[in-house]
């Protein structure tokens, strides 16, 4: 009794200290203050963004006010805690404390239960805060969730960080050096450790996936317990090493050993619980390495094609059980035939008939032993029955570690990672999971092999759990006995079954396809859209038949379902289909509420559309507000690209780069119907994708920002290395679309330019439809397109193991000429290009004629050209619209950027009838040279100078550190100018091949760039500089900035300006000089009134 | 014997010996502990109540063995310490409820109550809600002794309690302290002031350089300084002479010239006669012939 006595008398006096310090009254309310701008923002201001993920999942608002505190406290505490032994030791009045008979574990125990209570009941109010909010934004409460993320993340921290503060406090005795150590071990944990290192330095549990589904709850709980109880136990050790420390005599003579003892008990429960917790984490690894080498070692064992599967499965709580029949033929003469079930199922037998057949296991590989040889083509008859839980480590084995063990994270939310479900009330099973066995292996790195994907017809009788709505392929027909079959229409490559208490909410529209929503209680959409009940059927085949039309390619299930499944689940874009597992056949499987995009935030969404509608000075009712945000909801399926990713790369710059949509349809349209393989390439079906996608290069906004395209580093890559080395190279893995994309482009592009693009696409497309439902092989395809365009494409695959040269090409911009006659106008367009190098090179040619995209095509606005090895050409076209603009591509080329984006202005006008014939003439001589002019680009290593970089300060530099990356360019901002002399692209500058420049921030002068023009002959000269005027200069910012000059000759300085905001887009003059046969310099200073000055080009022109 | 005290030593980390073989038996009531800074009279006290460990020897309070068996014996202990001024921010009757709770006093109503007593005691009352820290010195001291003294113990050690107290708060301090020493406690009172050591000490201790010069009553100190003090009356041009001859108690002008009490034997060439000697005189004749030392009073 005197233990609590003594415990609880010290804590109320220490709270009561705590309560009254101006450090924590300041803390309480530095943290309520904010939190509460964050609840407000989130729940009541009607027009914030970027609260979505608190709000869609209820479990958020307690985790999300939580961590946020949680990070202040760590650090408050760390102070608070520290500062009663520093109390004890400077007031003289605290020994008469230590006089009385308490125990030194019940005083320290007792400072510490003060410390740690008055922070509880902050916990409290902040917990109760955010209740009172959840109430005002009628968002759900998740009441356990309140308690759960109160022990899960503060307790332990709170613990933990005051177990280490005073432990340290009393070893070095020093408040402000305990402070100051432990204030940089918190920024280093939080900004250096963060995840890294499996979370096992996140003390605070600020990285730890805590993110709770609604559904299944947390899906790594026991993780977070582990990770969760290396914090406890550690700060429960450090407690009792500093009772046993304690700078007062113990009660009695030995009363200090016990406490030790106990620290060691502590200190070893940590140790096992980090040990544990990395151990699961690098098991994982070790266990995915077994399966991929199993997968390896049978990839080349003959296997059996399905021509039906017959699977029964009942859900039991804690497993499955299964039985799966399947018919098919021997793809190859064997006895033995490979098959391959998640390892975490358990086979208890397998029957050919009535007999029973031996099989081998070796984890996920079945080998069934049929007795007798079979024959090529004999068909083959199977039923294996299996039992248990899904193993999650045997997903996604290609994909690599780094991307696995990556956040899952949306603003200050991070998910775990799952990719199939089984609890007490929920199943969701992909054919990721293997949950069935299937032929063969699944992913090897031997072999492409394993990718052939059969087509086979599927029938599905499944018994769910009491309540539970089974999810599947195909229409659900409830059986007598409680279970359901199910039977697709269509021949599939792999079934998916979900199985939960899933409400359903359909639409039958015009174009019979049974539209429905699967939901897990979540009325959300239902309540968003209540006033567009009648139009939502018409919005949704307006919306398919646009797909359809975009990527030429049918819808061609019966229905189409959006299937609500738990927060965690996550699926990776594998290296060869844009398929992801969120997209099965006739479903999307959606995140719960799609808590990671903003545009699911539907009540706001609706109410902020009247406002935007407003801004463009529109009236719209609630009826349109609620079909906006419809349209905007489909538009989530259908963009290529999800979520966006800024990341800083010093400088003030970032790199842009972007998710692909899990959610994007493309694979309904195509994936689940064709299928193109080859057993040598892995990534052919991605190839044909890609190409069918008609993808465009991140040549906006982004490319400005990254200063280079995902397009532009691969062919830069291409140079280096083989299309099969860049395959297989996981530095480069985010530039693997680009790489396959263009391959694909230069692969097809001389069967396009004896085709005619549009004419080749077409083909391509009757092939596939000719060929729905099964596996095409690649090379067959390929030959077939050749027949077809009388042109070889087969031999540009020999060169995909050699690295390949890059040519170069000059464009000259094109010019257009009107000409008048008789009233009528027609518009001749030349375009003259170079080909500089000793490569064959093909540039593509777009021109924007006026008539939309989608419509048929005038083939002379879509083209490939060929570019023999320096040659040049002028392109000859004649219009009767004047066209708007033309986009040249070099696709596979050194050109810096690889796209030129001409819009038509400046048309020379001409009266009379025109006489150029369209065509491609070749330009004997090359491009025309303009007599006497000299330019001296940035691009010149000799003739080009800059200046040394400043010596700038720590931090400066720190700032301006830039990720050392294989490439020269980088992106430069107007808002953030980088320090130093930086280089960078863009089509507005001048260059022969490469369009560069360099930036810096204005400053004082002393940084330079100098041209030195060597002068071909004494005379008059005009001296020119090139100009582009970015985003500040066009908009006028800066005033009359002046870029200033200091040009030299004849031994003689003169300095020249050039008034930036007169200044046009190209050469602008300087001055006109007499110069002896000799060099000019020209020096550029970065004194200026702008916020960056951009050195490029100069040139000199003979009077 | 309440105390016994047996060959203590206490040498501390940087070599100095505090205290060097120490034999003590206290017996209750009010027990002085005289000597000047530095003898080891706080160290001792920091020994007794369990706030230092001795580097040798035995302490036995009431029966319970101080190494061994702090616990008890701490719950015999009140203690008011040398310092006694900077506090946590603590009102006055917070500071004393705490101390109450510390020692074991559970029951609320009652440990109110024995607050509230103890503070009006010792002149607190009005005060009660006012921070310690803004307590002047001579209310802290009694803040001190009241806490000390809230749990009723047995063994109540106060170390130097009158220290930069006004003359009024001194005596009222001794008053209290002579108060609570009627009962049955023993007071181990530590300090360098003689006038400290009131006349209900039956009994004392003189320390000197971590030594006990004395022990006994004051009663047979006094009686061992009688014949050992003298008045002399000198001309001005005398006092430094003199100085160096004999121990001065003190010097008071008279007419062209002074009247000096010293220490001596016996005096001889000077117009002197015996005195008779006060605890102060015993106290410095003590240091100055036992010990030969002089110190100084404040």
């Amino acid at each position: 009794m005197s233990f609590i006595s003594n415990i609880s008398s010290v804590s109320k006096y220490e709270s009561k200290l705590l309560l009254r310090s101006w450090f924590f009254r300041l803390f309480t309310v530095m943290a309520m203050f904010p939190l509460t701008i964050l609840n407000l923002g989130a729940f009541v201001v009607p027009d914030s963004s970027g609260f979505w993920p608190i709000k869609a999942i209820a479990s958020n608002i307690p985790y999300f006010n939580l961590l946020i505190l949680n990070a202040g406290q760590a650090v408050i505490a760390i102070f608070l805690a520290s500062d009663f032994l520093k109390r004890d030791k400077k007031l003289d009045t605290s020994e008469v404390f230590y006089v009385h008979p308490l125990s030194n574990a019940e005083y320290v125990i007792g400072k510490i239960w003060g410390n740690l209570r008055v922070f509880l009941v902050l916990n409290l109010i902040i917990m109760g805060m955010a209740l009172l909010f959840s109430f005002i934004g009628k968002v759900p409460v998740d009441w356990q969730s309140y308690i759960i993320y109160f022990f899960l993340i503060s307790i332990p921290t709170l613990i933990y960080i005051i177990g280490l503060s005073i432990f340290l406090m009393l070893l070095l005795g020093n408040q402000a050096l305990t402070f100051i150590i432990l204030l940089g071990y918190v920024g280093i944990t939080i900004f250096y450790f963060s995840d890294k290192f499996y979370y096992i330095f996140d003390y605070m549990a600020f990285y730890l996936p805590m993110v709770k589904s609604r559904v299944v709850g947390f899906t790594n709980l026991e993780a977070i317990l582990t990770h969760r109880s290396i914090y406890l136990f550690a700060g429960l050790a450090f407690i009792c090493i500093t009772i046993s420390l304690f700078r007062r005599l113990p009660n009695t003579s030995r009363g200090h050993y016990p406490w030790l003892a106990l620290a060691v008990l502590f200190l070893a429960c940590s140790g096992y619980s980090g040990y544990r917790h990395v151990q699961k984490i690098t098991y994982q690894t070790e266990i995915r390495q077994v399966y991929t080498a199993v997968n390896n070692q049978y990839v080349h064992t003959p296997k059996m094609v399905v021509d039906h599967y017959d699977l029964r499965v009942e859900q039991q709580a804690d497993r499955f059980t299964a039985e799966a029949t399947l018919q098919g033929i021997a793809l190859q003469a064997s006895t033995r035939f490979t098959f391959c079930l998640n390892p975490g199922l358990t086979i208890q037998s397998i029957r050919e008939g009535d007999r029973d057949l031996s099989f081998e296991r070796e984890r996920q590989i079945v080998l069934v032993d049929f007795e007798r040889p079979r024959a090529e083509g004999e068909p083959l008859n199977l039923t294996i029955t299996y039992a248990g839980k899904v193993d999650n480590a045997f997903c996604y084995l290609d994909i690599p570690e780094e991307l696995l063990r990556k956040e899952n994270r949306n603003f200050m939310f991070s998910a775990d990672k799952q990719y199939s479900f089984h609890t007490s009330d929920y199943l969701l099973l992909t054919p990721e999971t293997y949950w069935y066995p299937r032929p063969g292996t699944a992913y090897s790195t031997e072999d492409a092999n394993w990718q052939q994907n059969y087509f086979s017809r599927f029938s599905l009788r499944v018994k769910p759990l009491p309540g539970l709505t089974p999810i599947a392929q195909g229409e659900a027909v409830p059986q007598a006995d409680g279970s359901y079959t199910f039977a697709p229409e269509y021949p599939m490559q792999a079934m998916t079954l979900l199985s939960g208490r899933y409400e359903q909410k359909s639409v039958i529209a015009s174009d019979s396809i049974t539209y429905s929503v699967w939901h897990l209680g979540n009325r959300q959409l239902e309540a968003a859209f209540d006033s567009i009940r009648d139009t939502i059927p018409y919005l949704l085949v307006n919306f398919k038949e646009d797909m359809e039309r975009q990527h030429k390619l049918q819808y061609a299930f019966p229905r189409f379902s959006l299937v609500e499944v738990p927060a965690q689940f996550h699926s990776y874009p594998h290296a060869w289909s844009e398929a992801q597992e969120t997209i099965q056949p006739e479903m999307i499987l959606m995140i719960e509420n799609n808590w990671k995009d903003e545009t699911y935030d539907l009540a706001k969404r609706t109410k902020r559309q009247k406002q935007w509608a407003k801004n463009q000075g529109q009236e719209i009712n609630d009826e349109e507000a609620q079909i906006r945000t419809f349209n905007d909801v489909l538009h989530t399926l259908s963009r290529q690209e999800g979520e966006t990713n800024f990341e800083s790369s010093g400088r003030g710059g970032f790199n842009v780069s972007h998710q692909a949509n899990p959610y994007f349809l493309f694979p309904l349209l195509y994936n689940f119907r064709y299928n193109i393989y080859s057993p040598e390439w892995p990534i052919t079906n991605r190839m044909i994708e890609l190409y069918l996608q008609n993808k465009s290069d991140n040549s906006g906004w982004e490319r400005e920002v990254n200063g280079i395209s995902n397009n532009e580093k691969a062919s830069l890559l291409m140079e280096q290395l083989s299309f099969r080395e860049l395959l297989a190279n996981e530095e480069h893995r985010d530039l693997m679309s680009s790489v396959i994309g263009l391959k694909g482009q230069r692969l097809f592009a001389p069967a396009e330019i004896t085709m005619g693009v549009n004419r080749f696409r077409d083909t391509v497309y009757a092939l596939l439809e000719r060929n729905t439902f099964s596996n095409i092989r690649f090379e067959y395809m390929l030959d077939t397109l050749e027949q077809v365009s009388q042109t070889p494409i087969r031999p540009d695959i020999q060169s995909w193991d050699e690295a390949t040269p890059l040519p170069v090409f000059t464009v000259v911009p094109p010019v257009v000429t009107k000409y008048t006659y008789r009233g009528k106008e027609t518009f001749v367009m030349k375009i003259q290009i170079s080909n500089n190098s000793a490569e064959e090179g093909i540039i593509h040619l777009d021109i924007n004629d006026g008539s939309r995209q989608t419509e048929t095509r005038d083939p002379r606005t879509n083209r490939k050209i060929r570019m023999m090895p320096y040659e040049a050409k002028e392109l000859v076209s004649v219009w009767e619209e004047v066209p708007r603009s033309a986009d040249i591509y070099t696709l596979i080329s050194g050109n810096l950027p690889n796209t030129i984006q001409q819009p038509i202005s400046n048309i020379q006008q001409e009266r009379g009838q025109s006489t150029a014939i369209e065509g491609d003439y070749t330009l004997t001589n090359g491009l025309p040279e303009s007599w006497g002019e000299v330019i001296v680009d940035n691009e010149d290593s000799t003739l080009f100078i800059l200046s040394e970089p400043e010596r700038v300060g720590l931090l400066t530099q720190w700032l301006d550190e830039t990720e050392e990356t294989s490439f020269k360019y980088s992106g430069v901002t107007t808002w953030r100018p980088p320090y130093r002399w930086t280089a960078t692209t863009n089509a507005g500058y001048y260059g022969q091949y490469i369009r560069s420049a360099y930036v810096i921030k204005s400053g004082s002068g002393s940084q330079t760039a100098t041209w030195k023009v060597p002068v071909p002959a004494e005379g008059h000269y005009e001296l020119y500089y090139y100009v582009h005027k970015n985003d500040d200069l066009r908009r006028g910012r800066g005033g009359d900035a002046e870029y200033q000059f200091r040009i030299n000759y004849d031994g003689e300085t003169e300095d020249a300006f050039l008034n930036m905001r007169r200044a046009d887009n190209g050469w602008e003059q300087l001055g006109v000089y007499y110069l002896s046969a000799d060099t000019l310099e020209v020096t550029l200073t970065n004194k200026c009134r702008s916020r960056s000055v951009t050195a490029d080009a100069v040139k000199i022109v003979k009077r | 014997m309440s105390i016994s005290i047996k060959g203590l030593n206490k040498t501390y980390a940087n070599g100095n010996k505090a205290l060097k073989d120490i034999n003590l038996e206290i017996p209750t009531g009010m027990f002085g502990l005289l000597g000047p800074n530095g003898a080891g009279k706080s160290t001792l006290m920091r020994i007794l109540v369990a706030l230092m460990e001795p580097t040798s020897g035995e302490v036995n309070v009431f029966g319970h063995d101080l190494l061994k068996d702090r616990k008890e014996v701490r719950r015999l202990l009140g203690y008011l310490p040398q310092d006694f001024r900077f506090f946590a921010k603590y009102k006055t009757h917070e500071f004393l409820d705490y101390a109450a709770r510390l020692s074991g006093m559970n029951n609320t109503r009652k440990r109110r109550e024995a607050v509230d007593q103890m503070l009006e005691s010792v002149g607190l009352f009005d005060v009660r809600e006012r921070y310690a820290n803004k307590l002047s010195g001579g209310m802290k001291r009694r803040l001190g002794i009241a806490q000390a003294l809230i749990h009723n113990p047995k063994v109540i050690i106060v170390d130097e309690p009158t220290t930069g107290l006004d003359p009024e708060e001194r005596i009222r301090f001794r008053n209290l302290l002579t108060a609570v020493s009627e009962q049955d406690v023993t007071i181990i009172l530590s300090t360098h002031i003689v006038g400290d050591i009131s006349s209900s000490c039956k009994c004392m201790a003189l320390m000197n350089k971590g030594e006990v010069a004395y022990y006994g009553s004051p009663e047979e100190m006094l009686r061992q300084a009688e014949g050992k003090v003298w008045r002399i009356q000198i001309m001005g041009d005398q006092l430094h002479e003199i100085d160096k001859k004999y121990p001065i108690i003190s010097t008071i002008p008279s007419g062209s010239g002074w009247e000096v009490q010293v220490i001596a034997d016996e005096i001889r060439g000077y117009d002197a006669e015996p005195y008779p000697p006060n605890l102060e005189h015993a106290y410095v004749y003590y240091m100055e012939s036992k010990l030969n030392q002089w110190i100084i009073d404040n």
